[in-house]
């Protein structure tokens, strides 16, 4: 199996049955990925931050998994495209978690909440539902996706892997 | 129940001991005399030391045309500062890139956390406009030091740590002081000056996670603190590297705010964007150290 590390930013698409997609130390940042049970189909994007106006010029070179009001119409968009049925895609998405004692008034600290809740937004946007998700608390993840069976795996930092 | 203080001590001295190099040419470049002969002798002494060098400076990072081919060369080149934080950098690895059981932390998880730290505070450093970037590349790489040795000790403990966490609502270090009776940053801070460790290195990596503690204790360098703080916070929230204890941390935000405007609370979203962009950074200086 040839394993794709899917890095902050990163959206990866894969076709290829013999690959798996991880999404590694998700900690504030939030991992989605994507599986079409028909044509085997696996997308994965590793998301920062959850809008893109943060940046009054968007740097051209920024990477399109890294915000989540682009990230997610880019991958599901590309997944339409490509011939996939919404009633096949299962999506799952982990991580968003946040430090846990937080002294002061910051918009930084509550940022893992708000990817959260930006990328159930952007998912709802494509009319598409999230099946799974392991999200919040103060622990970081890994999230991967096997493109051969679509089965999706779960590891919290310091416990075992689990099917998800 | 409380373990022995002095046995944790103890157990300090077995550490494979890495840094006398390091600290032996931090102490020279503090001194006015200092030349280049001294310091390229002193580095010679180590021959794996040496070979590492010559290899980091001849990395694309650096993009010399001309091949580095001596120490004295290297340090012409690459100046006095950036020879510190490399040394310190290249000595570390040994003790940082193992496993790091205790806290859930497998072989390259703390070395690649430190690297992101001490890539993150020297840009932090810079962004602030604080007077020696390099000096806070050194002090966020070493912030976690103390672990090295404590991890046996979270180990046993981790249950109860945790249990304390949840109970009494207190962060992963005060659990650590209370159950096992030092944590990780008391203990590294006492390493440190055992090894005659710098000051100002030896209290970032004691107040890194409470900064406020060191104001009361009137420590130097403030704004060293804040930086490796926050620069901390970063790493984790970023998932660097992170283990069990990462996110039982606090972060005092109005201490990172008090740094000035460019770590102000509406700029931290365009900040935290602009941090993930130094991420090919890390991921070289950590290839080019292999």
């Amino acid at each position: 199996m040839q394993e794709i590390i899917v890095k902050m930013g990163d959206l990866e698409l894969t076709t290829k049955p013999g690959v798996i997609l991880i999404a590694p130390s998700l900690g504030s940042c939030v991992g989605l990925a994507v599986y079409d049970q028909k044509s085997r189909i696996a997308g994965m994007v590793h998301i920062v931050l959850p809008d893109s106006n943060v940046k009054h010029n968007l740097n051209t070179e920024e990477k399109i998994g890294k915000y989540a009001d682009i990230a997610i119409p880019a991958l599901l968009g590309k997944m339409l495209s490509l011939g996939s049925k919404r009633e096949n895609l299962i999506i799952k998405i982990a991580g968003g978690a946040q430090m846990f004692n937080l002294k002061g008034d910051s918009s930084i600290m509550n940022i893992g909440a708000k990817n959260i809740e930006a990328v159930e937004n952007a998912v709802k946007g494509m009319n598409l539902v999230v099946n799974n998700a392991d999200t919040g608390g103060n622990t970081g993840r890994t999230l991967k996706l096997n493109a051969f069976n679509g089965n999706f795996y779960l590891k919290v930092i310091g416990q075992q892997e689990i099917e998800f | 129940m409380k373990e022995n203080v002095q046995e944790i001590l103890q157990k300090a001295n077995n550490l494979q001991y890495n840094f006398h190099i390091a600290i032996k040419v931090s102490k020279l470049l503090d001194d006015d005399n200092a030349s280049i002969n001294d310091l390229s002798k002193l580095i010679e002494a180590d021959q794996a030391l040496t070979v590492k060098l010559l290899k980091h400076c001849n990395s694309a990072e650096y993009g010399f045309s001309k091949r580095v081919t001596t120490v004295k060369d290297a340090i012409a080149r690459i100046g006095f500062k950036i020879l510190k934080t490399m040394i310190f950098t290249i000595v570390s690895k040994s003790s940082f890139n193992q496993e790091i059981k205790g806290y859930g932390l497998e072989k390259g998880d703390l070395w690649r956390n430190s690297i992101s730290c001490a890539v993150y505070s020297r840009y932090l450093a810079k962004l602030i406009d604080y007077n020696d970037p390099d000096q806070a590349f050194t002090a966020g790489l070493l912030r976690d030091i103390g672990k090295l040795i404590l991890h046996e000790y979270v180990r046993k403990e981790y249950d109860e740590i945790e249990r304390l966490v949840n109970k009494e609502n207190i962060t992963f270090s005060e659990a650590e002081e209370k159950i096992i009776g030092l944590n990780h940053c008391q203990l590294g801070a006492l390493v440190a000056d055992k090894w005659n460790f710098p000051q100002i290195l030896i209290d970032t990596i004691k107040y890194h996670h409470n900064p406020e503690k060191a104001e009361q204790d009137e420590c130097e360098d403030m704004d060293l603190l804040r930086i490796v703080h926050f620069a901390d916070y970063l790493t984790v929230m970023l998932g660097y590297g992170i283990g069990k204890d990462s996110m039982l941390q606090e972060i005092d935000m109005d201490c990172v705010e008090s740094l000035g405007p460019p770590l102000c609370n509406e700029n931290m979203e365009s900040l935290i964007s602009d941090i993930v962009n130094l991420n090919p950074e890390i991921e070289h200086l950590i290839s080019n150290l292999e």
